[in-house]
């Protein structure tokens, strides 16, 4: 029943019930035994028997459980509640619908609503204050690329500022989702011998810089590794991270080669001031510690045609950022006529960030 | 019926075994009860804070607790070694060590299941991972695989020395034509578990420390050395303190067995060192890292340095029969081997394999006091689960213990 | 006249929060240009976000080959346009007149002096327009027709997209700056500065325990 349309792998349980329902349970391994008659039941089927007896297959049927589970004891849970206001007791239910919710991939257009709304309501109760979350699809006819243009970069760092601010990254941890590596001429692309923590005038004399970010591979070794389906490729090119779903287990760390993933080690704190209200529920919505996050080409800014903010925030024009299936864009005329090239391009990962130069 | 009045009385005739013993014995329970109690107290400093209280970061993401699931899941499939002599060899000698080497097997996979747990950044919504409520990315995720095997491995390492030991409590035979297909499964699904384990990090193409074609087998090579010499140090430690009989001959063939795995173990890290400094590329900086340092980094210096000359006086000292026959200098070398395999298999595989990081960082690594506690408290967890089950074992094969009808 | 510093603060602190809407404020300066150079020279200002400018600024299409796209105008941003207004007598006369004081910050540094001066890129017979070096006029909007006639590979890349910054969005049309709202003409270097950022969590991390 479920080898059609599978996303995931499921042992098939119900091959095993039949078998363990075949052997007598009454202790004898051979020989009649009178339980085998009990078996044989009135074939009348009364209401018990139509609901408790209806087939569906079992992720309907835990659906349908849990959704009852959910209620019943979300109902419980805050009406038992003497002393407790009506605020926390729609907090405490708001978060326990969230807590029993499955994976943003697979939910309908009409569950991701509700979870928006959920989590729009629990932030209003938490801060007393609004946040757009959006859970905007993909568009068609569009996958994301990157180029990176070596020798304009000058080595701001406009760009991780703007992308701290933008997607509500931990302060305290001083989470970057970029780094930018100040490299000697003349060495090559030295990663080794690089800072990426450099603090003087720049660009400073007989260096050069690059930035480096999540490259949103096409061939993510990062989202087969992962034991939940958490993280996974939109169909615009964006790999994503659906926080709620992430157990934290950090295999998606040790396989990204290019240093794109972040891990909250701690929960995340943003000054009230300073969160970046416009949030998507893949993006920049606010995370909990445990659970990984990364550069999602700002997805709620550029599901809505505008650049990611690091490109907004270079000042010289060194990050180029468009449609790879658009043949006019800027991006496709750098990949036509400048010579470019990718990092790691030996390790099969595809991504969808090149660099070059002028 | 029947059966479960027979389990019913098990239950209360190991209850009445384990809560009884001599003075020594409690004082260990005791010590192992404070070490889990003070474990339990500082998961919890972790569940509240979050990971950083321990000594990870963005760089080396995996540290103490998946170095001590990595080598325990080897010494989990170790028990193999009894299991092979015993039921397919049908050498009569392992008879009696293969019920204890499953039970360390049984006490190993609790363990690693427990590392696994405590490493976790969000064990509460683990029930992601169940397939069918959750999403089970198989067989994609190399981990998802090694979710099914380690539950695979623990489920028949507890079903059958459970049937075998519930007949024999019964003073009945175990039926060879239940518990043998199980068996020969087990033997096959011991070196699933730590190839699976080794493909983990086998195939991150992301970390070359890990990217080889050797990593899998070096497991199996180290596994075999070190569990084994594990069980040695216990059956040790059981003859001494129980009335269970364990002939000479059975732990010098266990000894010869620690013996070839250490050899083969120490020409496979031959192998791996010409391999990086011979020629040494950009992608031997991680062994560069951890024998030499690398950029005035050199905090694994002493581990390695240590772990190494252990490993091959062990393999020394073993390889001579004059030497191994001596018990004393046998129970030395193993506790010798067993030290520098841990020593190697954490500190000497996991941390490296970070540093230096994609693009060349190093960010050096050490436990915190909570993550060492909490280490602490699930060996201390294992030491409890194999003690309970070892000495019921023990009590029921002796006919310490009987269901007399 | 004292109001427009302070809209200046309000909306560079809006752009701190990375405002995407183009807030509607025409009481507001209009020089791209010099707002672009200034952030870029002042490192507290870490964020360019060319939308949060709060900048009218008309569009004017260009066309080079298959490329079309569109660039902010210039004449509409000038102040005292047009040149004529001034500029009816020859140079040498204002030189004695108070009005020796205007343009007077302009220093030319571009290119060496046996190589540039003034009068290689404006026209002193028609003040309002810019000529190229064969004399042909260039309107000011046009001024990156100038610029092609020695930076050509510079030219053909941000005809292309790759030179230069886009405005607003990846979703066509493009819209691009042209060269001089980066390069001021006179003095087209860019400063050096100091980095946005340092961050300290790195170095705890990489000095080890």
């Amino acid at each position: 029943m479920d080898s059609e349309n599978k996303k995931w792998f499921s042992i098939p349980l119900s091959k095993i019930k039949e078998q363990v329902k075949a052997s007598c349970n009454c202790g004898k391994t051979s020989g009649g035994c009178s339980s085998h008659q009990e078996a044989e039941k009135d074939k009348r089927k009364d209401g018990f028997e139509q609901i408790f007896n209806a087939s569906m297959d079992r992720r309907n049927a835990f659906k349908q459980l849990s959704t009852s589970l959910l209620l019943g004891v979300g109902a419980l849970s805050s009406s038992c509640s003497l002393t407790a206001d009506n605020e926390t007791k729609e907090k405490a239910q708001l978060n326990w619908e969230e807590q029993f919710k499955g994976n943003y991939k697979l939910m309908t257009p009409a569950e991701k609503k509700e979870t928006v709304e959920r989590l729009v309501r629990l932030h209003q109760l938490e801060t007393a204050s609004n946040v757009q979350l959006s859970s905007e699809d993909a568009q068609a006819d569009v996958l994301f690329g990157y180029a990176f243009n070596i020798s304009k970069c000058q080595g701001y760092m406009d760009c991780v500022n703007a992308c701290v601010k933008e997607n509500n990254q931990d302060r305290n941890s001083q989470m970057q989702y970029i780094r930018i590596h100040e490299m000697k001429e003349g060495a090559g692309f030295n990663f080794n011998e690089s800072d990426d923590n450099y603090y003087h005038e720049v660009p400073a004399e007989g260096h050069f810089y690059m930035g480096t970010q999540c490259f949103h591979c096409e061939n993510p070794p990062c989202v087969d590794v992962c034991p939940v389906q958490a993280t996974w490729k939109e169909p615009d090119g964006i790999v994503v991270i659906d926080y709620d779903w992430c157990v934290g287990c950090r295999y998606c760390m040790a396989a990204c080669p290019y240093d794109g993933r972040r891990f909250n080690w701690s929960t995340p704190k943003v000054s009230a001031s300073e969160v970046n209200k416009k949030q998507h529920y893949l993006g920049n919505r606010m995370r909990k510690k445990g659970v990984m996050e990364k550069c999602t080409f700002c997805i709620q800014r550029s599901r809505k045609g505008m650049n990611p903010a690091c490109v907004e925030a270079c000042p010289t024009g060194a990050r180029i950022f468009g449609n790879l299936l658009d043949p006019n864009s800027a991006l496709r005329w750098v990949l036509e006529h400048k010579k470019v090239f990718r990092l790691k391009e030996d390790l099969g990962t595809a991504p969808k960030f090149w660099y070059f130069m002028d | 019926m029947r059966r479960l009045r027979v389990f019913k009385k098990l239950v209360l005739d190991s209850f009445d075994i384990l809560t009884k013993g001599a003075q020594k014995y409690h004082l260990w329970m005791a010590f192992l009860t404070a070490t889990m109690l003070t474990g339990m107290y500082c998961y919890s400093i972790q569940l509240e804070q979050g990971l950083s209280v321990t000594g990870m970061t963005d760089r080396v993401s995996w540290g103490l607790y998946i170095s001590n699931f990595t080598f325990l899941v080897g010494v989990a499939a170790a028990a193999v070694m009894l299991i092979l002599p015993t039921y397919v060899l049908k050498d009569l000698d392992f008879k009696q060590p293969v019920l204890i080497g499953e039970g360390l097997a049984v006490a190993a996979l609790l363990m690693c299941l427990a590392f696994v747990i405590a490493d976790m950044g969000g064990p509460s919504v683990l029930w992601h991972m169940i397939p069918g409520v959750g999403v089970f990315n198989f067989p994609s995720s190399l981990l998802t695989w090694d979710v099914l095997v380690l539950n695979g491995y623990l489920f028949l390492n507890v079903s059958i020395p459970f049937y075998i030991l519930f007949r024999h409590y019964q003073g009945k035979e175990a039926l060879s034509k239940v518990y043998v297909p199980g068996v020969l499964l087990s033997v096959f699904w011991a070196i699933g578990i730590h190839l699976v384990t080794a493909f983990l990090y086998q195939g991150l193409q992301a970390r070359p420390f890990w990217n080889n074609a050797l990593l899998g087998p070096r497991f199996l090579a180290s596994a075999f050395a070190a569990g084994p010499a594990l069980i040695i140090l216990i059956l040790a430690v059981i003859r001494s303190q129980t009335s269970f009989k364990i002939a000479d001959k059975t732990l010098h063939k266990i000894a010869l067995l620690v013996a070839v795995a250490a050899q083969i173990n120490l020409i496979m890290l031959a192998s791996e060192l010409f391999k990086e400094f011979y020629a040494p590329t950009h992608h031997s900086e991680s062994a560069t890292y951890l024998f030499f340092g690398l950029h005035g980094k050199n905090a694994l210096l002493p581990w390695i340095w240590t772990a190494i000359p252990l490993n091959v006086l062990a393999t020394l000292v073993l390889t001579f029969h004059k030497l191994r026959i001596k018990l004393p200098i046998l129970y030395g070398a193993c506790f010798v081997l067993f030290v520098a395999i841990w020593i190697e298999k954490g500190f000497g595989l996991i941390v490296p394999g970070f540093i230096p990081g994609p693009y060349g960082k190093i960010a050096e690594y050490l436990p915190t006091g909570i993550e060492v506690g909490v280490t602490l408290g699930i060996w201390a967890m294992g030491a409890f689960v194999f003690t309970m089950l070892a000495r019921t074992a023990i009590a029921i094969e002796t006919g310490e213990i009987s269901y007399k009808r | 006249m004292k109001q427009q510093p302070r809209h200046a603060i309000l909306i560079l602190l809006v752009a701190l929060l990375i405002c995407c809407e183009k807030t509607e404020d025409n009481a507001a300066y209009s020089k791209i240009s010099k707002q672009v150079w200034e952030k870029r020279n002042s490192p507290q200002q870490s964020l360019i976000s060319i939308d949060s400018l709060a900048i009218q600024f008309s569009l004017i299409q260009v066309g080079e080959g298959h490329k079309s796209f569109l660039i902010p105008d210039r004449k509409s941003q000038l102040n005292s346009y047009a040149c004529s207004e001034c500029h009816r007598h020859p140079l040498p006369a204002f030189e004695e007149t108070i009005h020796k004081k205007a343009h007077w910050n302009i220093v030319l540094q571009h290119a060496k002096k046996s190589t540039m001066d003034c009068r290689t890129c404006h026209d002193s017979k028609s003040m309002n327009h810019l000529k190229s070096l064969t004399g042909v006029g260039i309107d000011f909007d046009r001024s990156y027709q100038l610029c092609r006639q020695c930076h050509f590979p510079q030219f053909k890349d941000w005809i292309g997209g790759a030179h230069g910054k886009q405005l607003e969005g990846w979703k066509p049309p493009r819209r691009s700056m042209t060269c001089t709202n980066c390069h001021s003409p006179h003095k087209p270097s860019i400063e050096k500065r100091w980095p946005a950022r340092f961050n300290t969590q790195k170095e705890v991390e990489r000095k080890g325990k």
